[in-house]
């Protein structure tokens, strides 16, 4: 065998070296293996492990900062921005070191949001400030605006209201169409719930929809408040518009803010419904609502912390559902349509009241307020009407069946001859009366004159009959003949149709 | 014909100027007068709204008294007297002049 010299150098050198020789030749050697299987000699490819403290949103970077700068909050949120594209931190990054501890107050370091109060009176912006300032409530977040500027809902509020009675009722809610008293604890038929974002095409018509009624509260930060505007709007769900009448109160739930029992309540006093716009020329009583909390539990109070608020404050502050109340006003003009069913509801009630046929005193107080119902439609049949509730309050007992009286006939006879003849198309809303010089007056001592334009008239007493206290016939029923007798002298005259001649004619 | 206007009357007693407004009276011959004047007015469909003045500046109101002397001396604008149909049921209590 050969060897290489031996050397005096500990390294290694690591040149090309030489192969073994093979001591002899390689004996050929094979094994049969029925299951051998080749092993992947490829190494897989390399996968780029995550930080487990990261998580990455599927959400969109590009369109939420077109958003953050829409609303002009994208320096705030600018973070929030950076770990959507980034990904967000989770855990800790880092072992601390020490322990930091803080104040309740001092944890937040974000500036309180800036609240706006806008009152439609320039005059109650101090009382408000001063009624927030004991409740601790911090004042430089807030600022008092007074809204009532030319062009804006509230202007048009005044434009459209018709309605100028009672804004609340003092009892339970009527239903002259079913003759009953809703229930507290029930909901009406009405019942709304606050939506945004009604889809106004895709609702049917014949009904008053949810966009066409907004609530404006005092307050700019409602729940569902367009702080863009300063305004709180939300829109509410559908009314029916069948079911809605001068007489029916429905009730639309909202939720709005609530700044404990005497703050809240006297914040949304203040809050109003109006129309968006104009609906089968029927628009809704512009009113205030007084609250009526909700204690029926069906909606359990959110609460909400308030972040312009003390901590002890939380407890004040929250967002409670609120039952407001409104009704919708008469309408200017009752359809033909509707004018028409009036009239044959009206008269297949009246058909029912035969000399014959004997009623009850529930049946006969029910057809009472029908017509009384049907008067508000047509008017001229509210003297008919008196005999009739005469009649049915002389009931002594409940179950007993009564005979109409003649009187009762008649008048029923008169009022199905009135509505049978009135137009179908009925304005509701009282025109300007048209001034014809019509004067008239009655005395006890001589008789009845009446003036009209340039014409005169005079009647005197015929001997022997007196009008006054104590008689069959009073003052009160001279002065009304005074009126019969310059009716019959105005037909005389023609006088109204030269009005309506001269009304036409300008 | 069909007028569908409202006329304006004007008298000087406060309840008759409520009750026209209001539809009905509680006294019995006042209802029944006031039913019917509602029925010819809607036999032409017009409707009544009345006013109340006071007494001194209601010009029938010497008419009322029977002095119609003062009258035309004080409102000679007024100057043309009628004398309309008076219904039947009026025609025992009333005498036209």
């Amino acid at each position: 065998m050969h060897l290489l010299p031996q050397t005096d150098v500990t390294s290694v050198s690591t040149g090309p070296t030489t192969q073994p020789a093979c001591s002899g030749p390689i004996a050929a050697m094979s094994t049969l293996a029925a299951s051998a299987v080749t092993p992947p000699m490829e190494q897989p490819a390399a996968r780029i492990e995550t930080d487990p403290r990261r998580i990455i949103t599927p959400l969109i970077p590009s369109r939420i900062e077109e958003l953050l700068v829409r609303l002009g909050i994208l320096d705030e949120w600018k973070h929030i921005l950076i770990s959507i594209r980034n990904g967000f931190d989770v855990g800790i990054l880092s072992i601390p070191s020490s322990t930091n501890l803080f104040r309740q107050p001092q944890i937040s370091t974000r500036s309180p949001p800036h609240n706006r109060c806008i009152h439609r009176l320039r005059a109650i912006c101090g009382p408000l400030f001063q009624r927030f300032y004991p409740l601790r409530t911090r004042g430089f977040n807030w600022t008092f605006l007074y809204s009532a500027t030319g062009g804006n809902p509230q202007t048009k509020l005044h434009q459209i209201s018709y309605h100028t009675g009672s804004l609340v009722p003092k009892g339970q809610p009527y239903d002259p169409i079913n003759q009953r008293r809703d229930k507290p604890r029930l909901f009406p038929h009405q019942l709304g719930l606050v939506q945004r974002n009604s889809n106004t095409d895709s609702l049917a018509p014949r009904r008053l929809l949810g966009s066409h009624l907004q609530h404006r509260s005092s307050i700019s930060d409602c729940a569902t408040g367009n702080l863009t505007t300063g305004l709180s709007l939300h829109t509410l769900e559908r009314i029916n518009l069948c079911r809605s009448s001068p007489h029916v109160w429905p009730v639309i739930k909202c939720w709005c803010l609530r700044f404990g029992r005497r703050h809240g309540s006297s914040h949304l006093s203040e809050s109003r419904f109006w129309p968006n716009k104009e609906m089968g020329q029927r628009f809704l009583c512009c009113l205030f609502t007084r609250p009526i909390m909700d204690r029926t539990g069906l909606c359990l109070p959110d609460s909400a912390h308030w972040c312009a608020m003390e901590p002890t404050e939380n407890t004040s502050a929250c967002i409670l559902p609120t039952l407001h109340r409104f009704r919708l006003g008469p309408s200017r003009e009752v359809s033909s349509t509707t004018g028409r069913q009036t009239q044959q509801i009206t008269h297949n009630l009246i058909a029912l009241a035969k000399p014959e046929s004997r009623h009850t005193q529930k049946e006969a107080q029910s057809l009472h307020g029908r017509l009384v119902h049907a008067s508000c439609i047509f008017r001229l049949i509210k003297p008919f009407l008196r005999s009739l509730i005469f009649f049915a309050e002389s009931f002594h007992s409940s179950h007993a069946r009564c005979f109409l009286p003649r009187n009762v006939l008649a008048d029923l006879h008169q009022t199905d001859n009135i509505i049978r003849i009135s137009p179908s198309r009925v304005p509701l809303r009282k025109p300007d009366p048209v001034n014809i010089n019509w004067w008239g007056d009655a005395s006890t001592s001589f008789g009845i004159g009446v003036v009209i334009d340039s014409y005169w008239a005079v009647w005197h007493w015929c001997p022997g009959f007196t009008v006054g206290p104590g008689r069959e016939f009073d003052i009160g029923w001279a002065e009304a003949i005074a009126v019969k007798l310059g009716l019959i002298t105005a037909l005389h005259l023609r006088r109204f149709l030269l009005a309506e001649y001269r009304a036409a004619s300008s | 014909m069909a007028l569908h206007h409202e006329f304006l009357v004007r008298s000087n007693n406060a309840g008759v100027v409520a009750v026209l407004n209001k539809g009905h009276a509680r006294n019995v011959n006042t209802n029944t007068a006031l039913q019917r004047i509602y029925a010819l007015l809607a036999e032409r469909d017009m409707y009544l709204h009345a006013q109340y003045v006071p007494s001194c500046k209601n010009i029938a109101d010497a008419l009322s008294r029977g002095d119609i002397k003062a009258f035309l001396t004080g409102f000679p604008s007024v100057s043309t007297q009628v004398v309309p149909p008076l219904p039947s049921y009026l025609s025992d209590k009333l005498l036209s002049l």
